[in-house]
């Protein structure tokens, strides 16, 4: 089949330019935009005798999401803010009917996923990280996949592999995808996996592809991982690499809920059991939304703050405090201030602002920089953590660069 | 196209803070100058009072000194953005008015986007006044304050008086040269010194003033002032005893001459008295002491010591006369002399020992009236510490007196070297340890544990063995 073999290379060569343009941001990729079917998900590998065989997949309604260049100057209207800001508010509304209580964790939630960005949840178990997690997959109607880490877990079991299967006479590898091709992963426990395994997601989490045998697979679009973790417990486990930790855009800690929460939970539930939950967004709107957050304006002021914040975090720069100096042994990367400016244009449509402010950097400082900070060991022996060093950091660092003459009175 | 609404507020909220700006500079500038705007004046009225009011036009360097100030917030000028994000702020638009500062003109005027969200910024005047910071100047204020305080201050300050007179040098040597000149003057009217005494004493004082007018007052021409003011003063004091010699002899002869002559004083007596009174006016005459006398006086006494020796006029009413007469005027002399001797400034310094600190606690003998002052430091004398300290006298020690006792202590180790014979006996003596030793050498070959074995005596011997055994170099 050779006219067959070279259309199929023709395909994925066109597959592979059409992601590095979708992995900028400017274009979407429909034939990838898919929700996920294991009975479909199925493509052929190339062998030595053969070339690439067929590409199978289902398509759906997302392939019909519009593809649109953002103009980096455009300001979105106020038609434009209240729709975006509309269905966000559906989204929360609806995530609040499962999850209930904890408006901030489920408005840092849908921060992360509107900035396209990963997401590590740590918390005690039995507090509803898996629940909010695949209460947002239904609301969202992405494929969800969910992988429970282990010891014994290996990035195969994760990425998939390829298996001898005997097409039209003839042997060849075909690879198997694994779960980690669905648009929400779900990766629990994730510090229950050796660093293999654990690292089998770097390529996965910053590139949005993975490599098999030479072979490169993109992901679905959009992609996004979706990790928990348990403070206690920790024999056996292998604690996050600082590289893979910092491709997480958001370390939310999920705390207890109020005794009215409970009460409510209790009452409204029966064996726990969350309400059945209906899609709120389709999948173009969910690009729109995209689209709209990366059309929220970031003041210069505010792009500064950002820098300055970031740079505060380093205990050898100027402007860094004094407990940063003590305490801080590595500052966060530019990574954080990407995903700080990210996260606050994403914050900001979800307040209905077309521009990012002050409010909206500190709001997400915290889940962002808390994990990114490196802390000494004097750290702890003081009582200090990194959210309180992040803090500490909103509280020195002041919004606009000098003060104000102190012979003019606000 | 017409600039945006917001624009206005926005210069208007630059120009306050380049405002504040400049007052800080200002302020700091101002104070600057005002110190040492102050400092000069304080100077110039105490060192050169002449240029005072010439440096009072230094107080028109404020306004280059402002001007610098202008420069320096003109320099340090903030960005525009800064205000903006500030007035942003302060109007809690939540980063609307930074955004549609940064947006293009044709943004801002466009009806769907720009024009839309401006309208959601304040509309109401009242809130961007109230967003626009107020000029308090209190730092100005305070920092200005003081360094005002003190250039104004320094401006009342009175001037230092300039001095007209021509200051001499060496004021003090010419100053006792001309006490003694006068001292001389003085006791010339008295007729006391001889010509070629006078004439000597005279030189001296003028060789004393010249040398003082140049060359610095030592301590050997305060000697010589010394030395001169003394020969005076001996002179006045022996001028003053051969008058009130003669003085009292011419009394008594007077007595005598009235009272009955078998009675008091017999004819030696009187021979010796006229003799005694003849000589000193003998002396007397020689200076010149009479020349004040009356004419008769005079006469009478020139009469009385034709052939160098005194000749009483023989008849009674007569000789009185003439004694009285000279009496009177030889007390008048004594009076006189003794002022003189008031007026030398070496008998007016305390007491003749000098143990008196002022001339009020000295008697008519010129010696100190209170015993005690001879007991005060610094004044010689027998003293027992400080005269002005309280000295209590108790009971004496019990052992005060008791003579030392000797005790002769033993004898030290070098004086018992070991290898001395201590004692001489017939069986071997004991080398076994004390039991009670803690690194006895009995102990060696018994089972320790804990503490023990630091405290374990090692031979010599084992000490290598043990060395080599955890010496990780060798292998």
């Amino acid at each position: 089949m050779p006219r067959h073999h070279e259309k199929q290379q023709l395909v994925r060569k066109q597959n592979s330019r059409e992601w590095r343009a979708n992995s900028r941001g400017f274009i979407f990729l429909p034939q990838i935009f898919l929700p996920l079917d294991s009975s479909t998900q199925k493509r052929i590998m190339p062998t030595d005798d053969e070339g690439v065989a067929i590409i199978t997949a289902e398509k759906s309604d997302h392939a019909a999401a519009p593809s649109r260049r953002v103009s980096p100057s455009r300001v979105l209207s106020q038609a434009e803010t209240s729709r975006a800001s509309e269905q966000i508010d559906r989204l929360l509304e609806e995530l609040g009917r499962a999850i209930l209580g904890q408006r901030e964790l489920r408005e840092l939630v849908v921060v992360s996923l509107l900035a396209r960005g990963h997401l590590l949840l740590e918390g005690l178990p039995g507090l509803g990280k898996t629940e909010l997690i695949k209460s947002l997959s239904k609301l969202l109607g992405l494929s969800f996949r969910r992988v429970q880490f282990t010891p014994d877990l290996l990035p195969g079991d994760i990425i998939g592999s390829p298996i001898l299967e005997e097409i039209g006479g003839r042997r060849q590898l075909v690879f198997h995808q694994g779960p980690i091709f669905a648009n929400l992963v779900l990766a629990d426990e994730i510090n229950r996996a050796s660093p293999k395994t654990q690292s089998a997601l770097l390529e996965a989490m910053q590139e949005r592809r993975v490599t098999v045998l030479g072979e490169t697979h993109p992901l679905p679009f959009p992609f996004f991982v979706l990790a928990t973790q348990n403070p206690i417990e920790l024999e056996g486990t292998y604690p996050l690499p600082e590289a893979q930790l910092d491709r997480f855009m958001f370390k939310i800690s999920v705390q207890g809920v109020s005794s009215e929460t409970l009460e409510e939970i209790i009452t409204t539930r029966r064996h726990g059991e969350s309400p059945e939950l209906s899609q709120v967004l389709s999948g173009p709107q969910l690009v729109e939304l995209f689209n709209d957050v990366d059309t929220v304006h970031l003041p210069a002021a505010i792009a500064n703050y950002i820098a300055r914040l970031v740079s505060a975090t380093h205990p050898e720069r100027a402007e860094s405090g004094v407990e940063v100096r003590k305490f801080v042994k590595f500052g966060a990367s530019p990574r954080a201030a990407i995903a700080l400016a990210g996260t606050s244009r994403a914050a900001a449509l979800l307040r209905g602002k077309p521009n990012v402010g002050f409010d909206e950097v500190r709001f997400v400082a915290r889940s962002v920089l808390g994990h990114r900070l490196i802390l000494d060991y004097a750290a702890r022996l003081e009582g200090w953590d990194s959210l309180k060093i992040v803090d500490r950091l909103l509280e020195v660092v002041p919004e606009v660069p000098g003060n104000l003459p102190e012979d003019l009175k606000v | 196209m017409a600039q945006p609404a917001f624009d206005r507020w926005i210069d208007r909220y630059a120009a306050r803070i380049r405002l504040g700006e400049f007052l800080q500079r200002a302020a700091e500038t101002g104070a600057a100058f005002l110190f040492a705007f102050g400092a000069v004046v304080l100077a110039v009225k105490l060192l050169i009072p002449q240029a005072w009011p010439n440096v009072l036009w230094g107080s028109v360097g404020l306004i280059p000194a402002w001007g610098l100030a202008w420069w320096l917030a003109r320099r340090n000028d903030r960005s525009r953005g800064e205000s903006v994000a500030r007035l942003d702020s302060a109007l809690g638009s939540g980063g609307l008015l930074m955004m549609l500062s940064e947006l293009s003109a044709a943004e801002v005027a466009d009806p769907n986007r720009g024009q839309e969200w401006m309208r959601a910024l304040p509309q109401i005047e009242e809130d961007w006044k109230a967003a626009i910071p107020h000029v308090r100047p209190r730092r100005f204020a305070s920092y200005l304050a003081l360094p005002l305080l003190f250039a104004v201050g320094a401006c009342f300050v009175p001037l230092r008086e300039g001095t007209t007179a021509i200051a001499l040098r060496n004021t003090v040597g010419q100053q006792a040269a001309r006490e003694l000149e006068a001292l001389l003057d003085s006791i010339d009217e008295e007729k006391i010194l001889e010509e070629q005494e006078k004439q000597k004493l005279h030189e001296e004082i003028e060789r004393l003033a010249e040398e003082t007018r140049e060359t610095p007052l030592t301590h050997e021409k305060w000697e010589t002032v010394d030395a001169l003011r003394e020969r005076m003063k001996v002179r006045i004091e022996s001028a003053s005893m051969l008058s009130s010699q003669a003085s009292s002899a011419a009394a008594l002869l007077s007595e005598s001459n009235s009272a009955d002559p078998a009675g008091e004083f017999s004819a030696e007596r009187i021979e010796g008295l006229e003799n005694e009174l003849g000589e000193a006016v003998q002396k007397l005459m020689q200076k010149g002491a009479f020349s004040k006398a009356p004419q008769g006086l005079q006469d009478q006494l020139a009469r009385m010591t034709k052939n160098g020796k005194l000749r009483m006029p023989g008849e009674a009413g007569e000789r009185k006369e003439v004694l009285d007469e000279l009496t009177d005027f030889l007390e008048k002399e004594n009076k006189k002399l003794s002022d003189l001797r008031k007026k030398c400034s070496a008998c007016k310094s305390g007491c003749k020992g000098g143990e008196c600190e002022s001339e009020s606690e000295c008697d008519a003998d010129g010696l100190c009236k209170s015993s005690s002052a001879s007991n005060r430091p610094g004044r010689g004398g027998v003293t027992r510490g400080r005269g002005d300290a309280e000295l209590t006298w108790g009971d004496e020690a019990d052992k005060q007196g008791t003579k030392f006792k000797e005790v002769v202590l033993p004898k030290g180790f070098l004086d018992q070297p070991k290898d001395d014979v201590v004692a001489v006996q017939k069986s071997a003596p004991n080398d076994e340890a004390a039991a009670d030793a803690p690194r006895s050498a009995r102990r060696d070959d018994e089972a320790a544990a804990g503490q023990a074995t630091w405290n374990r005596k090692l031979n010599p011997r084992h000490r290598n063995a043990v060395r080599k055994y955890f010496d990780a170099k060798t292998p």
